[in-house]
């Protein structure tokens, strides 16, 4: 029996159904979430990115940060994210909306970096972590991006950017452009505002009341 | 070109099959090489990523050579440089075969290879330079995105064309499966880099599409041709039919529609809808009919003994890879129960999947099929058998050393980062599980002997194809069971 129409028939219909189900019924879903306005603050959120955030996260998608760091926050029932002190809630899908590349992530070798911009205060912790890793955080697995520096020779007077790092007499090191973007970037990522949606993420706090009736996209 | 001589008293030697054989020898070779040479390469990068996890000032100071460069280089190298070439060679073989037709034009079908491999270095070429698109296995650039598109429909029209020209009525699994995959890459590669690269879907939808297509290169393309390999294979090695072969359609359909939702199981816990999350591990747990299926088959097939005289190089591998298969789809099944993802989840357990789907068990079986389709198009047996043994030990030693290194890795790191208390810092984690990632850099090590071992009994016997003669005293790596596919 010559059963190659219907092999053929079979893959095509297969691999519609796959299609539909994953891809076209999630673009249909994502397409009706949109950034929350919210009234009292005269704000949306999350908060469009600025110019230099979005370079960032072009620096952070091409140096491939995410083969050793995800950006999600997972339940509580589900590992000791918020235990660890990731975030205040769980991630929803809302906090990606601005994303041009939304980057999970597969692997933990470092800790998440969803809401890393809340834990460290000055974009000098960043640029201290980035160039010498193995000094802001002893023992560190974390690798050195020297090449995101300049060191140069000061000539008159230190700049007012030059790292706080240990370097040969009569040198500085300052952030390139990408360190400094990349570091925008990070210092940008702080998911706390409290969604409709996030009182199923985020049990402490309580939702607000006009909660209940957007519940998509959670 | 009289395949006679080396091959005697064989089906094999059916005058038609020298026609058939003429017109694909060239362009399966070239593939068979290309994917060896990739093999290498993606190695090499897989045993550099991982000494970058244990010392991680490793060729860090060039962006080139960071270790978030690297992976999505090794991964591509494996993929699209090994998987996808040696997934060719595979495809035409086995269709041309079994539909008892020449290919049209080799010379055409040859710059299509020759674009694929130009294709996969410029977009190796455009990660390492800083143009990653970020997104799982299409992380190479548009352009060559672009090129890789155009090169498939050069081979894969040129497979449809052996396919419609076929003599042979019937299409046995083996043909199912190739002919599916035939189809089904081009629509998988066409959606993913139209949502993705193309175009823009938004929030964390474009990771459900990323996952989609990352398990459907695997589910849907190189998954298929490695069964429909070891189906191939197995009969003609082992010279007894397919056990349960009736059932075997039912393994073909359940496969392909379970498994093409696994990779969804990923995003269990991800700020992405609930039922994605559902429907991806639902499917890890369905994937128990085919597996059941094609493991019946299989193992019914395989337990028969092995007939007098050996049988030979291939059936090793294409046994390992069987066996890798179905452990592969009980070790998923392992790690979708909730309370243990809880742990392994976002670890290298992940890492561990992957090098059990792509290598234990689709590499493994490409290993075996070019085992058995080079000597015939060469009309040599290998230039060294002592090699071939070499590569199968050192393969399996390597493979399990690598998967159980990353489990056991995996394992440690996700019950550390879970355990706040014991483990308040990242140093303490690392330092809980560095020790199996020393494991799995000799893994890759261990794995690298052999595929340079592979790589040089490939260019021997392309050498002694091209420039030998022909050989007249078969040795016993060429013992001829009977073809049994065709009649089933
Ligand atoms: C080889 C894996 C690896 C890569 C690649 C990597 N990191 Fe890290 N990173 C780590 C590890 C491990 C730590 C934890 C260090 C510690 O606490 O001991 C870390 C820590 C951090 C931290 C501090 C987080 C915190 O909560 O204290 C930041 C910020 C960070 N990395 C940013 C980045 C950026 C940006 C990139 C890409 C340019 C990057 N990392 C690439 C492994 C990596």
């Amino acid at each position: 029996m010559n059963r190659g129409p219907y092999i053929f028939l079979g893959a095509f219909a297969l691999l519609a159904f796959s299609w539909t189900a994953a891809i076209l019924a999630n673009q249909l879903g994502y397409g009706t979430l949109t950034p929350h306005y919210d009234a009292m603050e005269g704000k949306s959120f999350p908060a469009p990115q600025p110019g230099i955030v979005a370079r960032g996260a072009m620096v952070y998608t091409d140096l491939g940060c995410a083969a050793c760091h995800t950006q999600q926050v997972r339940r509580a029932d589900l590992g000791g994210d918020l235990t660890r002190g990731w975030g205040e809630r769980a991630s929803v899908a809302r906090d990606y909306l601005h994303e041009k590349t939304v980057q999970l992530g597969h692997n933990r070798i470092g800790p998440d970096l969803r809401n890393v911009g809340a834990r460290y205060e000055s974009p000098e912790d960043f640029y201290q972590l980035l160039y010498a890793p193995e000094q802001a955080l002893p023992g560190s697995n974390m690798p050195a991006y020297r090449f995101l520096f300049e060191e140069s020779k000061i000539s008159g007077e230190r700049s007012k950017d030059a790292l706080d790092v240990a370097v040969a007499p009569g040198y500085q090191v300052i952030p390139t452009e990408r360190a400094r973007s990349l570091v925008a970037y990070l210092s940008y990522l702080e998911d706390v505002y409290a969604y409709p949606e996030t009182q199923y993420v985020y049990p402490e706090k309580e939702a607000s009341d006009d909660a209940a009736a957007e519940e998509e996209g959670q | 070109m009289d395949p006679d001589s080396s091959l005697p008293q064989s089906p094999d030697s059916r005058p038609e099959w020298a026609e058939i054989d003429a017109s694909i020898k060239v362009p399966v070779l070239f593939f068979v090489y290309a994917a060896a040479a990739w093999l290498v390469t993606a190695t090499v990068l897989g045993f550099i990523a991982s000494v970058q996890l244990v010392q991680p000032a490793f060729l860090a100071d060039c962006a080139w050579t960071t270790h978030g460069r690297i992976v999505p280089l090794a991964r591509n190298a494996l993929i699209y440089g090994w998987g996808f070439n040696a997934a060719f060679a595979v495809l035409i073989w086995i269709s041309a075969r079994l539909c008892r037709a020449p290919a049209p034009q080799w010379g055409i079908t040859l710059v299509g290879a020759l674009f694929w491999n130009i294709g996969v270095k410029l977009g190796l070429i455009g990660i390492m330079i800083g143009q990653s698109t970020g997104h799982f296995l299409m992380e190479m650039p548009g352009y060559a995105a672009a090129v890789l598109f155009v090169s498939y429909g050069i081979i894969g029209a040129s497979v449809a064309i052996i396919y419609s020209r076929r003599r042979e009525g019937n299409l046995f699994v083996s043909q199912w499966y190739g002919l599916a995959a035939l189809f089904w890459f081009p629509w998988v590669f066409t959606i993913g880099q139209a949502a993705l690269v193309f175009g823009s879907i938004r929030g964390t939808g474009q990771a459900i599409t990323a996952v989609w297509y990352g398990h459907n290169i695997y589910a849907l393309f190189l998954a298929p041709i490695a069964l429909g390999a070891i189906y191939y294979l197995l009969p003609k090695r082992l010279g007894r039919p397919i056990a349960g072969y009736n059932w075997a359609a039912l393994g073909f359909w359940s496969f392909a529609l379970f498994a093409t939702f696994g990779g969804l199981a990923y995003l269990a816990g991800s700020p992405v809808p609930g039922w994605v999350q559902a429907l991806g591990v639902s499917s890890n747990f369905m994937m128990l009919v085919p597996l059941v299926v094609i493991g019946y088959n299989f193992l019914g097939t395989m337990l028969g003994g092995t007939p007098a005289g050996g049988s030979g190089p291939a059936l090793r591998f294409i046994k390992f890879g069987a066996i890798a298969f179905l452990v592969a789809g009980l070790m998923i099944k392992v790690f979708s129960v909730p309370q243990i993802y809880v742990t392994t989840q976002l670890t290298f357990v992940n890492e561990a999947m992957n090098q059990m789907h792509w290598y234990a068990f689709v590499s493994m079986s490409f290993i075996g099929a070019i085992y058995f389709i080079v000597p015939r198009l060469a009309t040599h047996a290998w230039p060294s058998g002592a090699l071939i043994t070499a590569h199968f030990w050192s393969s399996v030693a390597g493979v399990v050393i690598v998967v159980a290194s990353l489990v056991l890795a995996g394992i440690a790191q996700g019950g550390a980062i879970n355990d706040v208390e014991a483990y308040p810092l990242f140093a303490d984690i690392s330092a809980h599980y560095s020790g199996y990632l020393v494991g799995a850099a000799l893994g890759f090590l261990t794995l690298l002997v052999g595929q340079l071992a592979f790589l040089v009994n490939i260019l021997m016997a392309i050498y002694q194809a091209c420039f030998g003669g022909r050989v007249t005293d078969p040795t016993p790596l060429f013992p001829q069971p009977p073809v049994l596919e065709v009649n089933s």
